[in-house]
């Protein structure tokens, strides 16, 4: 079991979600989307973000608009579909799902390991 | 001192070090490879578009131009393709099943030292470089790669071969990018060998200001490039000489049945296919089919020897040889002779 694979599966299957959470408080260019993206303490390799964008809005959850910016070229704002609304509000369902699941789980009565004798040393415990 | 290049970097010009620019452009192809498709050219237009924002950070504060080290702190930043190519949107089953992937390690296929891909050598070739891209992938020395296959080639009277060449030529792709250079020789493809490949190719070496190792593997390369041992010098002039005597005579012999074959063509419209033509025992009833039988059987030799004439013509005068699409329809069209020849011939032999 390949831990930081795992992690990374884990940061994989919201990334998605993330992007369309940010995208709901307002329409971004792909620097401000990595900004806040930052700001949420959410770190991805940047070059991943734009085959999401691109995928995202290949699925009509996703659209943009050419603006201009105040230096340079113009920029590619974008906003949520309202069939990206429909699929942000699934996505918030199934995470609060899974979010009540793995609470639950870490609820249950929690026995130490140094009070098993009989059983093998176990590894440390979850950080809270 | 170093040359520079001003590069335009979604629609912004930036002044750009001639080596920072082999690895940028480098980089660029080889996202374009990871992101295939109409989807992957948006996708790199937008990182494009990216890496010109992260550049005028840099301009604005203070640099005048890009460097080295600025490239790769973008690729750092934007991540190697390899690291990309996981979330390719070419294989949608990284996103929906993610047990696949979690068993797979990532990157399978490009970064796996060893892992060997066939592509005509560019770099040493004589037509196609089908035969040293065939010699790079099984690892053996080139020479005796050609050596074998011209062998081979005498035993089965040279025809098979060459269409077996010649379909090879046009099947195999060629490695021209430093990528494709790379997986050629079965060596990982990543920014660091990206890099050594890049300066590889470049015919004047820039005054690359890198680590020490570098700048002694460097020196070694261009130290063996130019020492060339005397032995081989020899060896090379002579087989030169040889290879010279040899296709001299060819070309002059191609060159002489060439002409008489045209001489006889012209003679035989001239005579309206003359009877006399006709090689006896052939029936007398069809001499227009004889006529044609025995024209397409001329063509048949008279292509390749306009060929091989051409071929030692443009090596004598230096002017541009015949290119590949000339190469192919005239070995397709002698091909078609051939088959024309046999058919009519058959047809003449079920008449008599």
């Amino acid at each position: 079991m390949n831990i930081d694979n795992l992690k990374s599966q884990m940061r994989k299957g919201m990334l998605e979600f993330s992007v369309l959470l940010l995208l709901r408080g307002g329409d971004a260019y792909a620097s401000e989307i990595i900004s806040r993206m930052k700001d949420a303490r959410l770190i991805v390799m940047e070059g991943t973000l734009y085959p999401l964008l691109t995928r995202l809005k290949n699925d009509g959850l996703l659209t943009y608009r050419w603006e201009e910016s105040p230096a340079g070229p113009p920029r590619k704002y974008y906003s949520i579909t309202s069939l990206g609304h429909e699929f942000l509000r699934q996505l918030q369902d199934s995470w609060d799902e899974i979010s009540h699941t793995v609470n639950h789980l870490r609820n249950l009565p929690y026995m130490p390991p140094e009070l098993r004798e009989d059983e093998e040393p176990q590894p440390p415990a979850y950080e809270e | 001192m170093k040359k520079t290049f001003s590069a335009n970097i979604n629609g912004r010009i930036f002044n750009i070090d001639e080596d920072a620019y082999s690895l940028l452009q480098n980089y660029l192809h080889q996202l374009h490879d990871t992101f295939g498709g109409d989807e992957g050219r948006e996708i790199v237009g937008d990182i494009e578009a990216r890496i010109a924002e992260l550049f005028d950070e840099r301009v604005a504060s203070g640099a005048s131009v890009i460097v080295l080290m600025d490239v790769n702190r973008v690729i750092e930043t934007m991540g190697r393709p390899e690291d990309l190519s996981e979330s390719s949107p070419a294989d949608p089953d990284v996103h929906t099943s993610g047990n696949a992937t979690a068993e797979e390690p990532p990157v399978i296929s490009i970064n796996l030292p060893g892992h060997k891909r066939l592509f005509r050598n560019m770099q040493n070739r004589v037509l196609g470089g089908v035969v040293s891209g065939l010699g790079t992938y099984l690892g053996w020395e080139i020479w005796v790669m050609r050596l074998a296959l011209l062998v081979l080639a005498l035993f089965t009277y040279f025809w098979p071969l060459t269409i077996v060449y010649m379909v090879a030529w046009m099947v195999i792709p060629a490695a021209r990018t430093p990528r494709q250079i790379l997986e050629m020789h079965g060596e990982p493809v990543n920014v660091e060998t990206v890099g050594q490949t890049i300066l590889k190719q470049q015919p004047t070496p820039p005054p690359y200001q890198g680590t020490e190792e570098g700048m002694t593997a460097r020196m070694a390369e261009i130290q063996s490039r130019n020492r060339g041992d005397g032995l081989s010098t020899i060896m090379r002039a002579i087989a030169n000489c040889i290879a010279g005597f040899f296709g001299f005579l060819s070309a002059i012999a191609c060159l002489g049945i060439g002409i008489s074959i045209i001489a006889l063509i012209a003679w035989m419209i001239g005579l309206n296919v003359a009877p006399d033509v006709i090689p006896s025992g052939l029936p007398y009833e069809s001499p227009i089919l004889a006529g044609m039988t025995a024209l397409c059987a001329l063509c048949f030799i008279l292509i390749p020897c306009i060929g091989i004439t051409w071929g030692a013509a443009s090596m004598v005068l230096n002017a541009p040889g015949a290119g590949k699409k000339t190469v192919i329809s005239l070995v397709v069209l002698d091909m078609l002779m051939l088959v024309l020849t046999i058919v009519l011939g058959m047809i003449l032999a079920s008449m008599s």
